[in-house]
């Protein structure tokens, strides 16, 4: 009988402790990449630049509206489609939300990526996807809100140089502060998922205000 | 009855490393050295392209080096990968690949892929090209390249 009750116990603990072992790694997961919102408020803010269109845009022409900013270059053949070509797919998957969000691609090569040439690059991704350029200083500008960090180096390569770049993909909100980063290799539907979240946060809290509107609810993790 | 045992001694054959020596020493020197599979090219209208495949080298003694690769549909075509550190992607060109004996090298995106520098006119959807890759110092083999919208997949 002590021996039932010995087994039994074993039996317990073990079982316990596997569903511990199995459930500590997914919180420390889903816990690791949250934006905190101190953080937040270091990314975005003003920028002046120029369109596909020679159009000056600022961040004043976005406000109101959820930005999804990418930092490439049309000589980079690898990584910056692959970046493109998942907002373009994250734009599908919203469907008719996608119009609360803004896409914008910007250049970290303005020396060569004048208007018309992103003009040209873009017609391979979603026609929604606003490309901006402008001078050195003002693409230093935007990079520097963004944290973005970018190197122009020279390669023996008929490229002459490269532009080494950080590959962030920054979902902004209406007041152009920063709700989520996504790493490179977030896929689409990480993107839409936390999306659709966002605005679902949003529009709960505006249908029924609570003193929680508006605040920590759309600062959600990465990853998932 | 007849079926398992020949199954088994192809079995034993592929595990006896003296018959799977044997084998080897078969090989066929005509054909060549590399086997390429699932070429593509993404599509694009900016003025770099990149292409992706899986190199397997057939030789199982010696190693293959893909020394330079070429096509005609842009001035220039380079091996390229792309490095993740802390801060940045960076690409970084290669100036030749050596596949082990009997091993494989895949070109996928967001890693080691075939840069196509100016390119004559826009990659789309359905096309192809040719893609030549110069084999050691002698060998050369053409291969057809697809060009797809893709993504990481």
């Amino acid at each position: 009988m002590k021996w039932l009750l010995f087994l039994g116990i074993s039996l317990m603990l073990t079982v316990g402790a596997v569903v511990l072992w199995q459930k500590t790694p997914v919180t420390a997961q889903s816990q690791a990449p949250q934006i905190i919102e101190q953080d937040a408020q270091l990314f975005g803010g003003a920028f002046e630049l120029v369109d596909a269109d020679g159009k000056t845009r600022t961040d004043q022409d976005f406000q109101g509206q959820f930005m999804l900013v990418y930092f490439g270059f049309t000589y980079c053949p690898d990584i910056c489609p692959i970046g493109l070509i998942r907002i373009t797919r994250v734009l599908q998957q919203l469907g008719d939300s996608a119009d609360e969000v803004t896409p914008l691609f910007i250049t970290v090569d303005p020396e060569r990526d004048t208007p018309e040439q992103l003009k040209t690059y873009m017609t391979s991704f979603d026609e929604r996807i606003v490309a901006l350029t402008g001078s050195a200083e003002q693409i230093k500008q935007a990079a520097n809100a963004y944290k973005v960090y970018y190197v122009k180096r020279e390669e023996d390569s008929a490229m002459e140089y490269l532009v080494d770049h950080s590959a962030f993909t920054y979902l902004m909100d209406r007041e152009g502060q920063l709700v989520h980063h996504f790493p490179h290799e977030a896929t689409d539907d990480d993107i839409a998922k936390a999306i659709k979240r966002v605005l679902a946060a949003e529009f709960k809290a505006g249908a029924q205000p609570s003193p929680g509107a508006g605040n920590p609810e759309q600062l959600t993790e990465t990853g998932e | 009855m007849r079926y398992v045992m020949t199954s088994c001694l192809m079995l034993a054959a592929l595990m006896h490393p003296a018959w799977a020596e044997e084998a080897v020493t078969e090989q066929d020197d005509t054909l060549p050295p590399l086997e390429i599979t699932n070429a593509w090219a993404r599509a694009t209208t900016g003025p770099t392209g990149a292409v992706y495949l899986t190199a397997r080298n057939m030789n199982q003694q010696e190693e293959t080096v893909i020394a330079g690769v070429s096509t005609p549909i842009a001035k220039a075509a380079e091996l390229h990968t792309t490095i993740k550190d802390q801060r940045f992607m960076r690409m970084v060109k290669m100036q030749d690949i050596a596949i082990p004996p009997a091993g494989a090298v895949v070109m996928q995106p967001g890693g080691t892929h075939i840069m196509l520098v100016g390119l004559e006119g826009p990659l789309e959807e359905g096309k192809g090209f040719p893609l030549t890759i110069e084999i050691g110092e002698e060998d050369e083999l053409t291969i057809p390249v697809v060009v797809m919208v893709k993504g990481i997949e």
